[in-house]
């Protein structure tokens, strides 16, 4: 199993933007709070790990977190 | 929203910081700084990541995930003044992601620590008692309507001081070097955390610190009432201050010892709550 470098890039990405997103809502008032609370709750443990995987991925070779067990 | 989950976690790991210092002072080291927490979330997230050949791969990685989201769903539960039941529903679900911990590696360490996990499952009896206890006196579930009777009528501190205990104890049960921690105790490694390292535990640590942040808060919230930030943020302090002691001074229990504990803590507070009962 591989997760390459650009994949933890692009859900880090993607996650951070649906919390910044469901945040703003809220604060805006253009979303319930439960809808922006669902969507951090959901977001957020994906953007601390992939965040991890993203800047731990080698950026030589193939690129990719070493999932190469024991 | 995004920035009291970012705030949480950094303030978790600042307490879990605090925590070790106090706890080195008081057995006469220097310690570390308090900042080294944070060093080791970052240390970790740098740290080489992978999955052991003997793990379940899909577990070995959603638990993490899920560890995170469990303490995030907890902390806007307690934000919004939402029911102390889903509170306690979501610390529940804490036992799933130590369980999972320790199974998903394939590491006798780690099954062990999930063996024991089950067993401290004691120390959440204690909880019920306290959560019957609180609705007895102020009628309601709602940590807002809790908060809203503490203002009226003071602290439930002092109204409720066994339940206060019997939360402080598993409060006490989930802390890092707690004489009732005994899935993590060093004669089986890390315990049921022993095989996730690099990215995984950095994951993991940041999910402790928002438990650890949670928990204190929590009681500050049930016991003390509705006050400022800045006061809530020095009595969690002396709340962990006080907890340090406890963990500087006291010996990590057998794991019999530790259920005993609980038990006999859960029976005494199960026997206050139907005086209660029976008197109010």
């Amino acid at each position: 199993m591989t997760m390459k470098k650009q994949t933890a890039g692009a859900v880090t990405v993607a996650a951070a933007m649906v919390c910044v997103a469901a945040s703003a809502g809220w604060r805006l008032g253009l979303i319930e709070t439960w809808i922006a609370i669902v969507l951090n709750v959901v977001a957020f443990p994906f953007f601390l790990v992939a965040l991890g995987l993203w800047w731990n991925a080698a950026e030589k070779e193939e690129g990719d977190t070493p999932f190469i067990g024991y | 929203m995004i920035e009291y989950l970012i705030f949480a976690v950094f303030v978790g790991l600042l307490l879990h910081g605090i925590h070790r210092k106090a706890i080195a002072r008081i057995q006469g080291r220097p310690g570390p700084p308090i900042w080294q927490e944070i060093l080791h979330v970052l240390k970790f997230s740098f740290k080489e990541t992978w999955i052991p050949a003997t793990a379940s791969q899909t577990l070995f990685v959603a638990v993490v995930i899920i560890a995170i989201g469990v303490w995030s769903t907890a902390l806007f539960v307690l934000l919004t003044g939402g029911s102390l039941l889903l509170l306690f529903a979501v610390y529940m679900l804490h036992k799933i992601v130590e369980h999972g911990l320790g199974l998903s590696s394939g590491s006798p360490y780690g099954k062990f620590g999930a063996i024991r996990s089950v067993m401290s499952a004691a120390s959440e009896i204690p909880l019920f008692a306290t959560i019957a206890a609180i609705y007895l006196i102020t009628g309601s579930l709602m940590i807002s309507d809790i908060q809203a009777w503490q203002a009226a009528h003071g602290p439930l501190l002092f109204t409720a001081l066994p339940a206060a205990i019997a939360l402080y104890i598993v409060v006490l049960a989930k802390m890092h070097y707690s004489p009732f921690a005994v899935i993590e105790s060093k004669e089986i490694v890390s315990g049921n955390v022993t095989e996730h390292f690099g990215v995984w535990r950095a994951g993991l640590e940041a999910a402790f610190g928002l438990k650890t942040f949670v928990l204190l808060y929590a009681f500050i919230v049930l016991f003390l009432g509705p006050m400022p930030l800045l006061l809530a943020a020095v009595a969690m302090v002396l709340l962990l201050l006080s907890l340090s002691f406890i963990c500087a001074l006291s010996p990590m229990l057998s794991p019999f010892d530790t259920v005993t504990i609980q038990i006999g803590t859960a029976g005494l507070i199960v026997v206050y709550v139907l005086l209660m009962g029976v008197i109010v």
